[in-house]
């Protein structure tokens, strides 16, 4: 490969992490994978582990379907990267029973499996079937960042305004709502959220419009 | 953006008219409670109004919106609204939050007055159930004279209190019932909601100023007295179960104040008439299977979520049942 290609690949490749991960968020803009971030982001203990947890089944599933995705026909393919994706689970929750935290695992063990039909997989997995590895694998990446992003954001906002604790660790804070560990806070946050991040690509669109404007 | 006056109503925009008509009545409302109570009451309204004014204002400089938006007095009947749900002698930052969730949380986020969604009131009186019913639901007695004081916090036990209507209803219990008491609001319950004649007289001044549609306050009161009286709560004389579930929780406050807002209510009136009854059965609903002893707001909100539904599908539904009956035989477009 020369020099301007490979130049021409990495600018793609940053783009398609970036796109994923902060312009076009999967979470905030394409509104994927809201079910953990809803129902498990109460504390921050909770929000990394459901990322660990995503990039660990995403990347490898992503990968596999990269090399094989296209030799199966389409309608196979869901089924084949679900059970893919709950076999790398099994031993994932396997992993955290056992040698990281079960108490842990017992808060999470109603969300861990859900990962496995995320839809956030079926996008990921959908564009890796057809895309060449490279891609595949830093779309992923940048899938698990956005995602991690928004759930970890959540996940400690939720955690210092319902138990005034970050990383179990007390923080300086006047006044604890343990409400806020309802499903509606994290709606809430997450629309605000996405309501924010649309105002800023609206207010920078706006600003390159400008400056095309003036230069022409 | 536009600068048309919201919220966008088929009717001719009258909109400060309509807000000085709710202001009249929630003024009404509030005597009514000044008469019982003593001022408490009233602070309570003015500090929720005043909050909600002041968050409208700052939520207007940051989004830029023309100032005079503030003075259309949407956002102060919010605030009225939010107060008048209170229980007299809730500490006086509880409306407070609740009114400032409401406007900067539920309102301004969707483009401020004529955008929303939800109805600001209901999901801060919603968000205040949810987050601090015992605040909420501690309701000072009815004494002759009582005046309670002008604190922000009510120190416990300088107060009696007692055990609202509608909490004993939800325990099953059997109120002792006076229907002339009951029929003029003299029982313990929210600074606004107990006022059964006075929420019904109301409603009719109102329907007459036009400032709430009578396609669905009527077919919300048909109803709820419907389900109240066919479904009677258990070992009671109907009519006294009648009285005491229409009179308990925020049911008759509701008909006039919550499902009227004509940013969330439909427009079409076959609409309206639908969303009147489903949101009258699922206030029932709410008020007799619910967590807490005021579940209306829940379902006000719910039911807000299906108005644009219920709209276009009663639109269509006209039109394609009138389809023979007509002269020109295309279907206007929904708005």
């Amino acid at each position: 490969m020369n020099k301007p290609q490979m130049r021409r690949e990495f600018w793609r490749g940053t783009t398609l992490f970036v796109e994923n991960a902060v312009t076009n968020n999967i979470v905030l803009i394409q509104a994927l994978g809201l079910c953990p971030i809803i129902g498990a982001s109460t504390t921050l203990q909770n929000g990394v582990v459901l990322t660990v947890c995503t990039a660990v089944v995403l990347l490898p599933l992503s990968l596999l379907m990269a090399f094989f995705g296209h030799r199966l026909p389409k309608w196979l393919r869901p089924a084949v990267y679900v059970m893919v994706a709950s076999l790398l689970l099994v031993g994932t929750s396997f992993v955290l029973s056992r040698h990281i935290s079960s108490p842990l695992y017992a808060e999470l063990h109603h969300f861990i499996p859900l990962i496995a039909v995320n839809m956030l997989y079926a996008r990921t997995v959908g564009f890796s079937s057809i895309a060449h590895p490279v891609s595949t694998v830093v779309d992923a990446l940048g899938s698990t960042v956005g995602f991690g992003a928004v759930i970890c954001a959540i996940s400690a906002l939720r955690e210092v305004l319902a138990f005034g604790t970050l990383w179990n660790q007390p923080v300086d804070t006047s006044v604890t709502l343990p409400q806020t560990t309802a499903p509606f806070t994290a709606f809430i946050l997450l629309g605000l959220m996405a309501a924010t991040l649309q105002w800023c690509r609206l207010r920078v669109s706006a600003f390159f419009h400008r400056k095309e404007e003036d230069e022409e | 953006m536009n600068n048309q006056s919201a919220p966008y109503i088929r009717t001719e925009a009258r909109v400060s008219g309509m807000m000085m008509d709710m202001l009249l009545a929630s003024l009404v409302l509030g005597i009514f409670s000044f008469v019982t109570y003593g001022p408490r009451p009233l602070y309570i309204m003015l500090l929720s109004c005043i909050t909600a004014v002041l968050c409208e204002l700052v939520c207007c400089v940051i989004g830029r919106r023309p100032l005079r938006m503030v003075l259309d007095g949407t956002a102060a009947i919010t605030g009225l609204t939010i107060g008048l749900l209170m229980s007299p002698m809730v500490d006086a930052w509880v409306p407070m939050v609740g009114a400032a969730f409401a406007i900067v949380v539920v309102k301004a986020p969707f483009g401020g007055t004529g955008r929303n969604v939800f109805n600001p009131a209901a999901a801060g009186v919603a968000l205040l159930t949810y987050c601090f019913p015992s605040q909420m639901f501690t309701y000072p007695a009815i004494e002759s004279g009582v005046q309670l004081p002008l604190t922000m916090t009510i120190e416990p036990g300088t107060v009696v209190t007692e055990v609202s209507l509608a909490a004993q209803l939800q325990n099953h219990a059997i109120p002792p019932v006076d229907r002339m008491n009951i029929l003029l609001g003299n029982f313990t319950g929210p600074i606004g909601a107990t006022a059964f004649l006075i929420l019904l007289t109301l409603a009719c001044y109102l329907m007459v100023r036009r400032t709430i549609s009578p396609w669905v306050v009527i077919p919300y009161f048909a109803t709820c007295a419907l389900l109240a009286w066919v479904f009677p709560l258990s070992s009671m004389n109907p009519a006294n179960s009648f009285l005491l579930q229409l009179g308990s929780g925020y049911i008759l406050f509701a008909g006039v104040f919550l499902i009227n807002d004509p940013v969330t209510a439909p427009r079409f009136w076959l609409g309206r008439l639908c969303y009147g009854i489903l949101s009258a059965g699922m206030v029932m609903l709410m008020q007799r299977h619910g967590n807490y002893e005021a579940g209306t707001c829940f379902a006000i909100l719910l039911m807000n979520a299906f108005a644009p539904i219920i709209d276009r599908w009663s639109w269509h539904g006209w039109y394609a049942l009138t389809r023979r009956l007509r002269t020109r035989k295309e279907v206007p477009a929904y708005e």
